[in-house]
């Protein structure tokens, strides 16, 4: 966040901030949060699919963009957000082949899940370190 | 456990992850939660916080209400901030009617907010995200 942000302007980047957790970081990374290296049952496979294309508000790279664009319009481009964006373009290139239950598609998935999750939690860290 | 959500996010999780440890109930508002609590024997609440996909007179809080008192008579805030808090105004109301319970959120509260919900709620117990083995462990001995 540019320091000499007005205090509406910083009031708007926690906000989209705490959307950006919650409505993204805790649901993609619900299922892949709790789940072992064993193979996943098909209950667990349509949760985790849930989680990472059809979130309540949409797919979750579509929900990440709704809110990341305009709080970057605010804050800059900030590397936190640019991994969490990478992670969420290489969930979606793996949506067929985890969509069918394949194995090493659904690892990959599940870190990348996890990865996102990491990335915008640690943009919401740093931008409550830097908010006056 | 009484899951209370304005989805069936939170349902689902429990039953799948905690489905082994507790009895999973589910409500979607602080009505709904009256019911099931005045009707079930409940150990503990599980609560989301942010209520945004409720229908506006579901809704603790009034918003032309709060809009005066809190936002300069900016109904747009008031609903954001109703639908933003909705989880601990719900538990409020069940704490008035006398629903003890440790609850537990899946956020991140800020610590002096998490001292404040403690002070005025009770037994608050909080996991940053969806981590069910955090989530036994924290609702363990409430069981």
């Amino acid at each position: 966040m540019k320091k000499q942000g007005s205090p509406a302007e910083w009031d708007s980047a926690r906000r989209l901030t705490a959307r950006l957790v919650h409505d993204v970081a805790k649901y993609v990374a619900r299922t892949a949060r709790n789940i072992g290296a064993e193979p996943l049952a098909p209950d667990l496979v349509a949760m985790l699919c849930r989680d990472l294309f059809a979130l309540p508000r949409g797919r979750a790279s579509l929900v990440f963009e709704e809110l990341a664009r305009p709080l970057e319009d605010l804050v800059g481009q900030d590397p936190a957000l640019a991994r969490a964006r990478e992670h969420l373009a290489r969930i979606d290139a793996l949506e067929v082949a985890v969509r069918q239950g394949e194995p090493a598609a659904l690892a990959r998935a599940v870190a990348a899940a996890l990865a996102v999750e990491e990335s915008v939690r640690t943009f919401a860290r740093e931008l409550q370190e830097r908010t006056p | 456990m009484l899951v209370i959500e304005d989805g069936t996010e939170y349902a689902e999780f429990a039953r799948l992850f905690l489905g082994a440890d507790f009895q999973i109930v589910a409500a979607q508002s602080a009505e709904e939660s009256l019911r099931v609590l005045a009707e079930q024997s409940i150990d503990v609440l599980l609560i989301d916080l942010r209520f945004d996909r409720a229908k506006n007179e579901t809704l603790v809080g009034g918003i032309e209400e709060t809009a005066q008192r809190l936002f300069a008579g900016d109904r747009v805030r008031a609903l954001r901030h109703l639908q933003d808090q909705q989880g601990v105004l719900i538990l409020a109301e069940l704490r008035k009617a006398g629903h003890h319970q440790p609850a537990a959120f899946v956020y991140q509260f800020p610590p002096r907010r998490l001292e404040n919900l403690r002070k005025l709620y009770g037994d608050v117990r909080t996991v940053p995200n969806f981590d069910a083995t955090a989530l036994r462990w924290v609702l363990g001995e409430a069981k």
